[in-house]
C-alpha cells in the first residue's frame, strides 16, 4: 500500500454529528499548512460518554480505538517522531490521552483491557501518542508558516477565548496548556492582531457534560460564561471543542429566552477564525452552520 | 472513637463531630472504601482531609449547594454509603477536574466521584437519561445517530465519510464488562 504523509485523525461522535464546520475549517487551515488528515474506519466513541457508569467499559472503547490506529500505522508516514492522533474534539482529546497513560503505567489495567481487546482480536500496544490538531499549530515551522500566511488583520477586536476544561486537566497528562492561567489559545488569536480579553472564571466548564443529566444546569453554566464574556466587552467567542461550541453557540438562543438577557455573541472555531485570518472565505469555512449571527461583528474586516 | 455527621438546623448545613458514644455516631465505614480502593481513582478517599478546596473550586456547587464534593467524599467514609448511592445529585460531576487540580493532597475529588457513580451505577442506581445514552452507545458505538445521512451532509461540504465499529465487534467487547454489559438489569429503581 502506497505510504503518504500525514496524521491519523479521530472524529469522534459530535463533530461527524452535529459540528462538521469545526472539521472543515481545520482542513481548510491544515490544507494551506500542508497537513494531511486521514480518518481509518472502524472507530466507536472514545469512551467518555460511559465513564461515569463504567470507567471500565469507556477504557476499552478507548483502547480499541487506539488499537485500530496501532494496526494501521504503517499505511501513513507521520511528520512527528512517533505515529500520532490528532482530535479535534476536547472530550476525546482526554479520554483517549487518559486511557493511553493508563495503559502505560498501570499494568493490572493493560492485562485485563488486552484479555478484553484479544476477543475482537486487537492488541494495544502503546505506540501512538494524542495530540489535540492545535498542538501540532505549536510545532515551530508549522507556527511560521501560519504566521506568514495571514493576510487579513483583525486589528481592534475583542475576542474571549474558551479554551475547555478538558484540554488542560488532568494537567499531568493532558498538556495542551495550563489550568488556571492559559494563554496558548489567546497567543493563536492574537497572532492576527485580535486582543483577547480576561473574563472572570474564564477556565471554568461551559457545562456541556451536564447536558444528560440536567440540561437546565448546564444552561446555568453557559449562560455564566456569556455573562462574564459579555461584562468584558467581548465582541466575538473562539472555542477549541465542538461541546463548548454547542454550548455558546448553538444554545445562545435558548440562554436569551430562558434568562431574558440579549448577548448576540459570533461564537467561531479557532480554525474558522484563523481561516478567515488567512483570507478564506466564510462559505469555504462552513460558517453558515454557526448559529450565532456573526456577519455584523465580523463586516468591517472582510 | 465515633464521627458522625449532625444537622445543624440553624445553619442548614453539617458538623462533624466527634463521641465516645457508639450511638451518637457512625464508624469509619472500611467496607466502602475498600470498594472505591479497588476501583480507578477511588485511592483518593485516603488521601482526603476534607479541607473542603474542591467544593470551595466547584462551579457545579456555586449553582447548586446541593452538590458538594467534599460532602459526598466525608459521607462515602463516615457510613453515609446509602445515602449518596440513591442520590441523583452525585452524578451532577461535570468531570471538569478543577478540584482535582487544586484538591491539596492531590486526592483527585474528581476521579473518587467517579468510582462512586461507578459504583451506584453497579447496584443499578442509573438516572435514566444517562442509561439511554448507554444504550445508544451500547448497541451502536457513538452517542448520536451516525448513519447515511450523516456520511450524506458530510460529503456534502467536502469531508470524508465515517465507518464506524462493527456493532457485532464492540458487543463482543463490551461483554464482559462488570457493569456496562448488565446496566439494564432491573436491580433498583432508576434514581431519577
Amino acid at each position: 500500500m502506497e505510504i503518504s504523509e500525514g496524521y491519523f485523525y479521530f472524529p469522534g461522535c459530535t463533530i461527524p454529528c452535529r459540528e462538521n464546520n469545526y472539521e472543515v475549517s481545520a482542513r481548510a487551515v491544515a490544507r494551506v499548512l500542508g497537513i494531511d488528515l486521514y480518518i481509518l474506519d472502524g472507530f466507536s466513541c472514545c469512551g467518555a460518554s460511559i465513564e461515569a457508569v463504567d470507567r471500565f467499559a469507556g477504557f476499552l472503547l478507548g483502547a480499541r480505538n487506539l488499537a485500530v490506529v496501532e494496526e494501521n500505522s504503517d499505511i501513513l508516514s507521520c511528520p512527528e517522531s512517533e505515529c500520532c492522533l490528532l482530535t479535534l474534539c476536547n472530550g476525546c482529546y482526554r479520554e483517549l490521552s487518559v486511557v493511553n497513560d493508563i495503559l502505560k503505567t498501570d499494568f493490572g489495567m493493560l492485562r485485563k483491557v488486552n484479555g478484553a481487546l484479544s476477543r475482537v482480536g486487537k492488541k494495544y500496544r502503546g505506540t501512538v501518542s494524542i495530540k489535540h490538531f492545535l498542538e501540532v499549530l505549536f510545532n515551530e515551522k508549522y507556527l511560521e508558516k501560519l504566521r506568514s500566511k495571514l493576510v487579513r488583520s483583525f486589528e481592534g477586536l475583542k475576542v474571549a477565548t474558551q479554551v475547555g476544561c478538558h484540554a488542560t486537566s488532568p494537567r499531568e497528562i493532558v498538556k495542551f496548556d495550563d489550568y488556571e492561567v492559559p494563554t496558548r489559545l489567546d497567543n493563536i488569536v492574537e497572532m492576527t492582531g485580535a486582543k483577547a480579553v480576561d473574563y472572570l472564571d474564564r477556565n471554568k466548564c461551559c457545562g456541556a457534560p451536564l447536558l444528560t443529566i440536567s440540561e437546565e444546569m448546564a444552561l446555568i453554566l453557559a449562560h455564566y460564561k456569556l455573562f462574564n464574556m459579555k461584562d468584558a466587552e467581548a465582541q466575538l467567542i473562539v472555542t477549541m471543542c465542538p461541546f463548548c461550541q454547542i454550548m455558546l453557540d448553538t444554545m445562545q438562543e435558548r440562554i436569551e429566552e430562558d434568562f431574558s438577557e440579549k448577548y448576540g455573541l459570533p461564537v467561531l472555531y479557532i480554525t474558522q477564525f484563523l481561516g478567515l485570518s488567512l483570507g478564506l472565505d466564510p462559505d469555504d469555512l462552513d460558517m453558515k452552520n454557526n448559529k450565532a449571527p456573526w456577519e455584523e461583528v465580523l463586516a468591517p474586516f472582510l | 472513637m465515633y464521627f458522625s455527621l449532625r444537622k445543624n438546623e440553624s445553619r442548614g448545613d453539617h458538623i462533624l463531630s466527634f463521641s465516645s458514644n457508639k450511638e451518637s455516631g457512625k464508624r469509619i465505614d472500611f467496607d466502602f472504601i475498600n470498594e472505591l480502593i479497588s476501583r480507578t481513582g477511588g485511592i483518593g478517599v485516603l488521601k482526603c482531609m476534607s479541607c473542603g478546596i474542591c467544593s470551595a473550586s466547584c462551579i457545579i456547587r456555586k449553582f447548586d449547594e446541593d452538590f458538594n464534593p467534599r460532602k459526598i467524599i466525608i459521607k462515602a467514609i463516615l457510613g453515609g454509603k446509602e445515602e449518596i448511592l440513591k442520590d441523583e445529585k452525585i452524578w451532577f460531576c461535570a468531570t471538569c477536574g478543577l478540584c482535582s487540580e487544586r484538591c491539596a493532597k492531590n486526592a483527585k475529588p474528581e476521579e473518587v466521584i467517579i468510582a462512586i457513580t461507578n459504583i451506584a451505577a453497579e447496584q443499578g442506581f442509573i438516572p435514566k437519561s444517562i442509561r439511554e445514552v448507554c444504550k445508544k452507545v451500547r448497541e451502536t458505538g457513538m452517542i448520536y445517530e451516525l448513519d447515511d445521512f450523516t456520511n450524506f451532509k458530510r460529503t456534502k461540504v467536502g469531508l470524508p465519510e465515517v465507518k464506524k465499529v462493527d456493532p457485532e465487534e464492540l458487543k463482543e467487547l463490551l461483554k464482559e464488562t462488570k457493569i456496562f454489559a448488565n446496566f439494564d438489569e432491573e436491580r433498583s429503581e432508576d434514581v431519577v
